[in-house]
């Protein structure tokens, strides 16, 4: 007859498992050949926090500039296309890079990376509305295609396999 | 088996020796890095050994973590226990390594659903390997990966399910399968 262990006997026998393995072979050999060869890399600074500044300070000039800009004629649907055109085409590259990410849900991101997304976010969305009222400033357009670029680094840096920094 | 120059060594080591070697290694010190190595090389054997289920595997892995711990230690920045950092580096390593070896075939069709009939585990330390951990090797990956890291390596099932890219819920099912499945391996044995 087949006596079932239990649980606590289970446990018990867990709890005893050696921690230390010694493996066969002398692995140190192989790690010494191979770590007299590879360079050290020197920890990143992240570029996170500098990015989140960046957005901000564009959302300060914009805010500025747009008390200080005489009023405009609307209307150019042209112009005004292109940056619809281009926040289309931003919202395709987000997709695809989060598709590649297998989906993340970005509402499960640490509170401050994403304030550092919203920051960003706002700046783009800062920057389309200033657009709707100067369709035609390239350097407007320009900001919005560096607000759009940093949001798709950010991701990106965000996502991307790495070490895990405790 | 057991050193025990190597065990009093291992006792008297404090956290504050350990933080000097890190520092020493991350200065580019070889010597202070084979020191950490010989601190820890045989808990992350054992760590690869468990998760891996294959000896030659496990020592190549193992060789892959010390390696690349040496070029990004600089990554360790002393905000928890180097012991800690160092299991989750490897932990990460392991899996890294396990989704490679995985080919499309498997990944189509996932081998979650092996049973333990199925999986027929080459244990070349039968003597020196315990029932448990036979019973371990045995289990199908997903309950043995999500029980080492549990049971052993005392993760979370919320550090798992991400680590693992599954739902906590699956976490937690995939752990009591594994224990059910080792009561009766371990059962049977007691026959």
């Amino acid at each position: 007859m087949n006596k079932q262990i239990s649980d606590e006997l289970l446990d018990q026998q867990i709890k005893q498992l050696t921690k230390e393995m010694e493996p066969e072979r002398d692995l140190w050999r192989g790690v010494e050949k191979a770590i007299a060869t590879l360079p050290q890399q020197q920890e990143k600074k992240s570029t996170v926090l500098p990015m989140a500044w960046a957005a901000s300070i564009v959302v300060a000039i914009l805010v500025s500039w747009l008390s200080f800009l005489p009023e405009q004629v609307t209307g150019q649907d042209s112009e005004l296309s292109i940056a619809q055109v281009m926040q289309s085409d931003f919202e395709k590259q987000k997709q695809l890079v989060l598709a590649s990410f297998g989906q993340p849900k970005l509402s499960e991101l640490p509170t401050d990376l994403q304030k550092q997304l919203d920051e960003l976010s706002s700046a783009r969305a800062a920057i389309s509305k200033a657009l709707s009222d100067d369709p035609q400033n390239s350097e407007l357009l320009n900001l919005l295609r560096w607000a759009q670029k940093q949001e798709i680094d950010l991701l990106k840096q965000l996502y991307t396999p790495q070490w895990q920094t405790i | 088996m057991d050193n025990p120059k190597v065990i009093d060594a291992t006792q008297l080591f404090t956290l504050d020796q350990e933080q000097e070697l890190v520092q020493r290694a991350q200065q580019g010190d070889q010597q202070a890095f084979h020191q950490l190595y010989q601190n820890h090389y045989r808990r992350i054997y054992a760590l690869c050994w468990r998760m891996l289920a294959d000896k030659d595997s496990a020592e190549d892995v193992c060789q892959e973590v010390f390696v690349q711990l040496w070029q990004k230690i600089s990554h360790f920045r002393g905000e928890s226990k180097f012991t800690t950092w160092l299991h989750s580096v490897a932990t990460n390593i392991v899996l890294g390594h396990i989704r490679k070896q995985k080919n499309w075939l498997q990944r189509i069709f996932s081998i979650e659903e092996q049973t333990t009939e199925e999986i027929t585990v080459e244990l070349k330390d039968e003597k020196t390997t315990s029932e448990l951990d036979k019973a371990i090797q045995r289990l199908p990956e997903r309950a043995r990966l999500v029980f080492v890291l549990f049971a052993v390596e005392g993760y979370r099932h919320e550090e798992i399910a991400k680590m693992l890219n599954m739902a906590v819920g699956s976490s937690k099912s995939q752990y009591h399968r594994a224990k059910g499945l080792l009561k009766a391996e371990l059962s049977e044995q007691v026959l």
